[in-house]
């Protein structure tokens, strides 16, 4: 280190340490000192990496291989930049420029390995995997991004034995276990899953995935809940198109076999077929919330929600019970005529839980997205229609036909967001 | 070069608004030492542009030259206030400063040239400075100098200390607050060395460091400085950049030097600000050969080779979970305190603190202490900060003095938030996820998740 430049040696130091903001302000005076240091220009874009400011960072690496196009490092991290932005065609460019000219370096193949694992090149990813364990069989990132490749090539036995390889090179490593938490919750195990998230956040009680993973996990002791987790988990694996292609696969499939079903005379099965598929469609919407709902009386969970998943919960769980109470009501009133008001009241109410569920909280008014005004608009039309129902019949059947078009637009719009 | 100086001046009167352009032209007249022309020239800009900060640079630089140091003064402190100052000036700055022999602030400044350029020496502003800081040290001290060469700095540089030793005037009654802190201070530093046969008799070990730690801002140093002043001690502060520069190579001495130091000029606490930065995370430790410095922090700490005597060590840190484990074995750091944000009645204080001296109409400090809840007393003095510059600008358009009002700071809060609230939303989860042996439980405690 003779002869670097004292800001650069601190930069680098405080880097480690994880004070980024130090680091920044020490390179800084080394910047002013020489504007055109790549090497400090590369200390300042590892910092905005570390801070999740890709744009600025990419910026500053080209800067610095401007200077300096013969080393590596800064080409690995434009790779690992765009990999980030989910550029991967410039993150591939970059990574294997990188490569050319240090091809020993094997988190530079796991890096490799991961973009295909993204790209659902699964075979790829096992191979770039494979190389960079040639260079270095003790390679974390490799090892994981291996590992991963062969859950997904359905060679289980393989796949298991490279994490406990990872797990036996260095047993605390967070990110190896957190990778392996989310294995055991796509295969329904949330048990073991929990055992490792846990023991990813003692090691790093900071790391977001795992923190995410210890909350699934824990909501998973509800078994619907579960099971939705393993069908969208699954669902994630999929490319776009085929996510889209099982959606409408299940709703064709539903509707031809209801349609066949009735025909066929067994209105019953039919009926039970679209209840199923319904309740399906309905716990998608609203399972989550559910599940935080139960989460927020869990003693260990409850200190896991955010602000607005609490919220949700709670004006879910709301919509939820209004609408038993006034479907109690119905079934203590005696007229008919009242009987259809209170479930129309009750359905109405109910269908609100799935605005309900979107909503953003705190909420804010400057939001300019449609998907943070929308379902509050959606529920304020809600409300005016249940309001509505006691005052008079002709703004009752104005406001509910807005309403349910509203719903419809929104839900539909939903599934396609979710889709993707 | 004059030349140039007639040509630049005959640009500028076909365009007299060109801002840069005159201040090329001032800052030609200045390496010329034309100083007068210069500072007509600097004016001019900045009757155009108020506040431009080149051409109050180039002013300072310009009385400096003429020997007005005063005024100087007031140009580089503004700078100074608003972080303004290149290193080069700062330099300027403090030389002024000791002409003027405000030598208080020209350590302050001193300091900040150090941190920025460890190797820096001024025969001058030395002689003046680090004696005045810490008595005659230069002299006590006999280095062994022998490695310094390979690590490619001039020998008297790096053998020289970049460390100060004051003796603080605040006490603990100056520290608003913090009552159960102070206590626990008092009772493992104050009293053993008030009462240190009574100590013997109950077979309690004296000695023992007392790490402090919480949310930037909360007053960590300002507690340390006061215990200092509290037993009438000597006070040596090593920050941030004297820790890394253990790090980067020749200062396992330099660590001893420190304890040497303090050793010989007892009672003294030494405290070390942000204390983490010594253990740098495990992964990097496994493979380097940094843990010699780690090594003899510990033996100093321990008294391994020179008793302690008399030396009160105090450390503290915003990330108390990076702070190796290894400090906290007991003898060492076996004393970790949590240092929370102020509460109501000490917010109060801390506000009624800072709106002293400062024209204020009747403010409704309980009302301002209630909705800032979480804020740190940086916080609070920036809650001020921001009202003061609101009635500046006031009384300026306004011509008359307009006095700060609780509304005034009742906006300001809508404008700062605590800064706190980023640090415990990492605390919380060290707490929740990697709380062994109970070590966080005071976060717990603050952000009522245990009772």
């Amino acid at each position: 280190m003779i002869g670097e430049n004292r800001h650069i040696e601190r930069a680098r130091l405080l880097l480690q340490q994880g004070r980024i903001k130090d680091a920044e302000k020490e390179i800084s005076y080394a910047l002013q000192e020489d504007p055109n240091d790549d090497e400090a220009m590369l200390v300042l874009a590892e910092c905005k990496v570390d801070t999740k400011q890709y744009s600025d960072a990419i910026a500053l690496l080209n800067q610095s291989i401007h200077i300096d196009p013969y080393n590596d490092r800064p080409f690995y991290l434009l790779g690992f930049a765009y990999y980030q932005q989910d550029n991967f065609k410039d993150a591939i460019i970059n990574l294997n420029q990188a490569i050319s000219l240090n091809p020993y370096h094997a988190a530079y193949f796991g890096l490799y390995a991961y973009i295909f694992l993204e790209q659902r090149n699964f075979k790829a990813a096992l191979e770039k995997a494979n190389e960079g364990l040639a260079v270095n069989a003790e390679e974390l990132t490799c090892l994981n991004a291996r590992s991963q490749a062969l859950f997904r090539l359905k060679n289980n036995d393989e796949a298991y034995e490279t994490i406990k390889e990872a797990l036996s090179i260095d047993p605390d490593n967070a990110f190896t276990h957190t990778n392996y938490g989310w294995h055991f919750l796509e295969r329904g195990k949330h048990k073991q899953a929990r055992e490792h998230f846990r023991e990813a956040l003692r090691i790093e009680p900071t790391m977001g995935r795992a923190r995410q993973g210890l909350k699934e996990s824990l909501k998973a002791n509800v078994p619907p809940y579960r099971w939705l987790l393993m069908f969208s988990l699954w669902l994630s694996t999929k490319s776009r198109a085929a996510r889209f292609g099982i959606i409408i696969a299940l709703w064709l499939g539903v509707r031809l076999a209801t349609s066949a079903s009735s025909s066929a005379g067994m209105q019953t099965l039919a009926y039970v077929l679209m209840g199923l598929y319904l309740a399906f469609v309905v716990f998608s919407w609203i399972g989550n919330s559910l599940a935080n709902l139960y989460l927020s009386f869990h003693k260990e969970g409850k200190y896991a929600l955010t602000q607005n998943e609490k919220f949700n919960s709670r004006a879910v769980g709301a919509a939820i019970f209004g609408s038993i109470v006034l479907f109690v009501l119905m079934l203590t009133s005696s007229s008919k005529e009242q009987q259809e008001g209170w479930l129309i009241d009750a359905v109405i109410v109910f269908s609100l839980a799935m605005p309900l569920s979107q909503l953003e909280y705190p909420f804010s008014f400057q939001a300019r997205k449609v998907s943070s005004w929308f379902p509050a608009l959606l529920i304020v039309a809600g409300l005016a229609a249940f309001v509505s129902s006691f005052v008079s019949a002709d703004a009752f059947s104005a406001l509910s036909l807005i309403y349910l078009v509203a719903f419809v637009i929104f839900t539909w719009t939903g599934s396609f967001k979710s889709g993707k | 070069m004059s030349e140039a100086i007639e040509q630049l001046k005959e640009a500028l009167s076909f365009s007299p608004e060109n801002i840069p352009l005159r201040l090329h032209l001032a800052d030609m007249m200045l390496k010329e030492t034309l100083l007068e022309e210069a500072g007509n020239q600097y004016n001019e800009v900045l009757k155009k542009d108020y506040g431009n900060a080149k051409a109050r640079k180039g002013l300072a630089s310009v009385y400096y030259r003429q020997k007005k140091y005063s005024t100087a003064i007031i140009v580089f402190e503004e700078l100074w206030k608003e972080n303004e100052l290149a290193w080069d000036e700062m330099v300027l700055f403090v030389r002024c400063l000791v002409k003027e022999n405000s030598l208080d602030e020209a350590v302050d400044v001193y300091k900040k040239i150090l941190s920025i350029n460890p190797s820096f020496t001024d025969p001058d502003l030395d002689a003046v400075l680090r004696s005045h800081a810490a008595g005659n040290m230069n002299e006590d001290f006999e280095f062994d100098d022998e490695d310094d060469d390979a690590f490619g700095f001039d020998d008297n540089t790096s053998s020289r200390q970049n460390f100060f030793m004051e003796k603080p005037d605040i006490r603990f009654e100056d520290v608003g607050g913090m009552e159960k802190v102070k206590n626990e201070i008092a009772l493992k530093i104050i009293q053993p060395l008030k009462n240190p046969d009574l100590y013997k008799a109950f077979g309690k070990k004296i000695g023992g460091g007392i790490l402090l730690y919480g949310p930037p801002g909360c007053g960590k140093t300002y507690l340390a400085r006061a215990t200092a002043g509290e037993i009438n001690a000597g006070f040596i502060n090593i920050g941030l950049h004297d820790i890394l520069d253990m790090w980067m190579g020749n200062s396992e001495k330099n660590l001893h030097a420190v304890f040497e130091y303090a050793r010989k000029n007892a009672p003294c606490v030494i405290f070390f600000d942000e204390v983490d930065a010594l253990g740098a995370s495990r992964s990097d430790l496994r493979q380097s050969s940094m843990r010699h410095v780690i090594n003899q922090f510990l033996a100093e700490l321990d008294g391994a080779a020179s008793k302690n005597d008399g030396i009160l060590v105090l450390a503290a840190t915003n990330a108390p979970w990076s702070v190796d484990s290894a400090f906290r074995r007991p003898g060492r750091f076996d004393r970790i305190i949590f240092v929370d944000p102020p509460d109501e009645k000490g917010r109060a204080e801390i506000l009624k603190q800072h709106l002293k001296n400062k024209p204020v109409d009747v403010i409704d400090v309980n009302a301002i202490s209630k909705i800032t809840e979480g804020y740190s007393g940086a916080d609070i003095q920036a809650l001020v900060d921001i009202a003061t510059e609101l009635k500046l600008q006031d009384s300026l358009q306004k011509g008359t003095v307009e006095r700060i009002t609780t509304k005034d700071l009742q906006r300001a809060v809508k404008q700062h938030k605590a800064t706190t609230s980023e640090w415990f939303n990492t605390a919380r989860n060290y707490a929740l996820y990697a709380n062994e042996s109970g070590l966080y439980d005071e976060i717990l405690k603050y952000l009522k998740i245990k009772k």
